[in-house]
């Protein structure tokens, strides 16, 4: 298992509002995500699950246009402040995307091109992190024959898998997981499930997720978003099994129960 | 119907007539370079009792690629012009790769769409990629050659070609950066890399494609290149002692045979085929490093 920071912090979300030039994709949300738990995050496609995600490491910096306010803190890092180091901060705060986005090089490349990024030089040193943090998503005995042949080849379900791996390889505290499962078959689905529970020990983990029986399955909290008339706000938040068996807010009902979203 | 099966006829022989028209053409240059160029390797024709081996022919290729040319270009060979040229585009490159390099990683990777300075220098290459050559000629001429004093020399003229190449890679290594998708870009930020680090090990490597595209034209363009170098690199046809000593390119020198110098045709035409066959040379090399490189880095399944 990875030796994740033990300092896993929580990660406090106080009126954030993202907006994309005018427009606002979310309006005021506050909610935490504690430590040592899978939070789930779930909402109708468009209600800014993503823009959410991608504001707690700063990813929204890169797309022009793209504003966020209010505050956030991971441990006690003041994400927004702009004195932040965000280099520091998206190596603490692992991400995995919707699709699968290796870089076109081989396998063992993939995986050494972070390490080296944040300073792990020496063969041997390498050579260890990369086969410890392929076996903690059990692609070890999959690709250990072929790390130098291209990450693309692999299947979908393992391409997941290896960027689940390469995120890991830095340690991060805080595991971001954009609907990792959306594109994959069940069997891949339930290993990154199994996995994710197993990382909950070391890791702080947020899952935006559409699958409601994966929310119920894995995560301790729940977090529903729900588009309004200038941005989704965000409609509850409290353990999954009270948001499922009994929701305080009908706009939660009825989503759960399939009548909307 | 029977319209639409002679329309589809027509499309046919349309479509299969194209490539063979610009195939043909092709061939047809080719061939009537090396019908006529040959003739100067022809071993033998001052001498008596010519043997056509395959060496001798060889030999005479051999001679007329390194002797000095004599009689204003009538006789003797290429040499010191093909010393000239490399020196040329030498010059040219060093300063147009890391230059252009440089302007598309600003334009595709520091500024967004909408910046100012960006579109001003988007602008300006546009138009500067529309600018006659012999214009670069009096600009270069007037600039490197007089203004900062190299006269005429290879330095001037591979800095005049340097300008006039400049837009052409820019372009195509901007279209190369942008050609990588942004999900690249997130991957790496989100791991934590550093803007450069995005930049050199990630995009870079991604892009050779089209920065070698670039590359080709460039050279391509600065080889075929006349009017820009007339007033800049000069004209004197023999070995350049330096960079900052005159030189003849072979696309001039080709030029002056056929225009200035009676009876030097069947130089000319020995030259231009020598001037083809390293245009193909460059075009297959850098496929081939192209291919190498994608074969290392890109490999998709
Ligand atoms: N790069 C962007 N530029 C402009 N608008 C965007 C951008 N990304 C997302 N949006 C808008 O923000 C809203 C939320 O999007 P997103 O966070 O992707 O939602 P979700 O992940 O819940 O489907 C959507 O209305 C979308 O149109
Ligand atoms: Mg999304």
């Amino acid at each position: 298992m990875t030796a994740s920071n033990s300092t896993a912090g929580a990660v406090h979300v106080e009126n954030v509002s993202i907006r994309y030039g005018a427009k606002f994709a979310i309006q005021n949300v506050s909610l935490t995500i504690p430590p040592q738990a899978i939070t789930a995050i779930i909402g109708p496609s468009g209600c800014g699950k993503t823009s959410l995600l991608c504001s707690l490491n700063r990813l929204t910096d890169l797309i022009p246009g793209c504003g966020v306010t209010g505050l956030i803190r991971i441990g006690d890092t003041n994400v927004l402040d702009r004195r932040t180091d965000v280099i520091a901060l998206r190596r603490r705060v692992g991400m995995i995307f919707q699709h699968p986005n290796l870089f076109p090089m081989t396998i063992r490349r993939n995986l050494e091109l972070p390490l080296r990024e944040h300073g792990l030089q020496d063969r041997r040193g390498l050579q260890e992190q990369i086969e410890c943090s392929l076996t903690d998503v059990g692609l070890w005995t999959e690709v250990r024959d072929r790390l130098d042949r291209p990450a693309l080849s692999l299947s979908g379900g393992q391409q997941q898998r290896l960027c689940l791996a390469r995120a890991l390889s830095l340690q991060p505290s805080v595991l971001l997981l954009d609907e990792p499962c959306s594109a994959l078959d069940p069997q891949s689905t339930s290993v990154i499930e199994e996995l994710l529970l197993r990382l909950r020990a070391t890791c702080t983990v947020a899952v935006v997720t559409h699958n409601l029986a994966q929310a119920r399955r894995i995560a301790e909290r729940t977090a529903l978003l729900w588009p309004d008339t200038n941005g989704s706000r965000l409609v509850e938040c409290s353990d999954t099994q009270s948001l499922f068996e009994s929701p305080q807010s009908r706009v939660t009902e009825a989503f759960i129960s399939g009548k909307v979203g | 119907m029977a319209t639409s099966r002679w329309t589809g006829r027509l499309l046919d022989v349309c479509v299969w007539g194209t490539p063979v028209i610009v195939a043909g053409m092709f061939l047809w240059l080719i061939s009537d370079l090396i019908l006529r160029g040959s003739a100067a390797f022809q071993p033998g024709t001052e001498s008596t009792g010519a043997s056509y081996s395959l060496i001798a022919v060889a030999e005479q290729i051999l001679r007329f690629l390194t002797a000095a040319p004599e009689r204003a270009g009538r006789g003797g060979g290429i040499g010191p012009i093909l010393v000239s040229t490399g020196m040329i585009l030498a010059v040219c490159m060093s300063v147009v790769v890391p230059i252009g390099l440089g302007t598309a990683m600003f334009l595709s990777e520091l500024v967004s769409d909408q910046n100012r300075l960006g579109r001003l220098v988007r602008r300006s290459l546009d138009l500067l990629a529309g600018v006659p050559s012999i214009v670069f000629g009096l600009f270069g001429n007037a600039v490197f050659c007089q203004w900062l004093g190299f006269r005429y020399s290879i330095v001037a003229g591979g800095l005049t070609l340097a300008c006039m190449v400049l837009p052409l890679l820019i372009r195509s290594a901007e279209e190369g950066f942008r050609s990588v998708p942004d999900s690249q870009r997130h991957a790496a930020a989100a791991l934590g890399f550093s803007r450069w680090s995005t930049v050199f090990r990630v995009i870079l490597p991604q892009s050779t494609p089209g920065i070698v595209a670039g590359l080709i034209l460039g050279l391509g363009r600065a080889l075929a290149e006349t009017a820009a170098l007339l007033f800049t690199s000069g004209y004197v046809d023999r070995m350049p002692r330096s960079f900052l000593d005159s030189g003849r390119s072979l696309s001039i020198h080709i030029y002056d045979l056929s225009m200035n110098v009676p009876g030097g045709n069947q130089n000319a035409h020995a030259s231009a085929l020598v001037l083809v066959v390293l245009l193909i040379l460059i075009n297959l090399t850098a496929h081939r490093l192209t291919y190498r490189f994608l074969h290392r880095e890109v490999r998709y399944a």
